[in-house]
């Protein structure tokens, strides 16, 4: 099976907009399976769609470093999205392709992550629901929403984030720190770069993504760009992901 | 008007959090939230809105009416009866 692939970057809302856009379209049945590697510039943050902003991100501290942040169409918990040190990755697909399952789903897509860091000679594993640890530590998070037929899986490859912000930007509940036995954040989260003992590189990085998914979802990919519908829909959308009504929605 | 929050982290799984904003024992307001998935999404919303001007005894059986037209994924919905439980010392 061929797949589309595009590769891009830009804002928080833009890529929110994209990644919405496309599972509108794709469930419409207007574009094919699509894996889209993408960095968010400028760096900013995403949480998820249960959550409550003032629980799940530091206001104060993005405030006051001007950051983006904004509400995802997707559960799970909030993201620090480091343009220099962050990859993002969302695969639209047939829930047919990949399971109706929906933690078999995960599973399947997450193994792109597992193989694309084992593409760099380390050890990875999935951990149910939605994570990715190297030694023990959290690298990689993912996310899915789904509609009739289609599904949207968005997730995060840290190679160099600077964990220093990343434990600025995010609040975890001490119930939730406590359930993983630790005092901090950052004794819960590491990097290509910390494990690897250098940076690997934007590039480097890319490709192994393209690698693992390729060999977890079996299938072969055709670099394509996003086509002026999803485009327009997307300009769209880019309106609701920057409104005050759905950041601050709960 | 009384505001109650309680917040469970289910084992294994996710963060729940339950606000409430209760007058004269009916639900004015309610929001469950966390980093839970959900399927589908908006059902959760229809839940918390159909539990708003309800008397605080009626939600459990409320809530018992999503249990099959709501996949959660991170806990399950005796999780949230569980908290609200709690919340509202029933």
């Amino acid at each position: 099976m061929i797949w589309r692939l595009v590769i891009g970057e830009g804002s928080i809302y833009w890529n929110m907009a994209v990644d919405e856009a496309m599972l509108v379209l794709h469930e419409k049945g207007l574009i094919p399976n699509t894996l889209r590697i993408y960095t968010m510039k400028p760096s900013g943050v995403t949480f998820g769609y249960f959550q409550r902003v003032y629980d799940a991100i530091n206001l104060e501290f993005l405030r006051s470093r001007n950051m983006n942040y904004t509400r995802r169409i997707t559960g799970g918990g909030a993201v620090y999205h480091d343009m220099d040190g962050e990859i993002t990755y969302s695969v639209v697909a047939r829930i047919d392709n990949i399971s109706w399952d929906i933690l078999e789903s995960y599973k399947i897509i997450c193994q792109g992550i597992v193989y694309a860091i084992e593409e760099f000679g380390l050890k990875a594993e999935y951990k149910p629901i939605n994570d990715v640890l190297v030694n023990g530590k959290k690298i990689s998070g993912s996310a899915q929403a789904r509609k009739k037929h289609s599904l949207l899986q968005h997730g995060t490859l840290m190679y160099d984030t600077d964990l220093n912000t990343l434990s600025n930007v995010i609040k975890i509940p001490k119930e939730k720190m406590l359930a993983h036995g630790i005092k901090s954040i950052r004794e819960r989260v590491t990097t290509l770069s910390l494990e690897l003992g250098y940076n690997p590189g934007y590039r480097r990085v890319v490709s192994a993504l393209i690698n693992g998914f390729k060999k977890a979802l079996n299938i072969e990919f055709e670099r394509g760009e996003l086509t002026p519908m999803e485009i327009m829909y997307a300009r769209k959308l880019v309106k609701k992901y920057r409104s005050k009504e759905w950041i601050f929605k709960r | 008007m009384v505001y109650r929050s309680g917040l469970k982290r289910v084992e294994g799984g996710k963060t729940l959090k339950i606000d409430l904003e209760i007058e004269s024992g009916i639900i004015k307001d309610i929001i469950i939230s966390g980093d839970f998935f959900a399927y589908p999404m908006e059902a959760v919303e229809e839940l918390e809105n159909m539990l708003k001007g309800v008397n605080v005894s009626d939600a459990i059986d409320i809530i018992n009416c999503f249990r099959d037209r709501i996949v959660f994924i991170g806990l399950t919905i005796d999780d949230i009866i569980d908290l609200l439980r709690k919340i509202l010392l029933l």
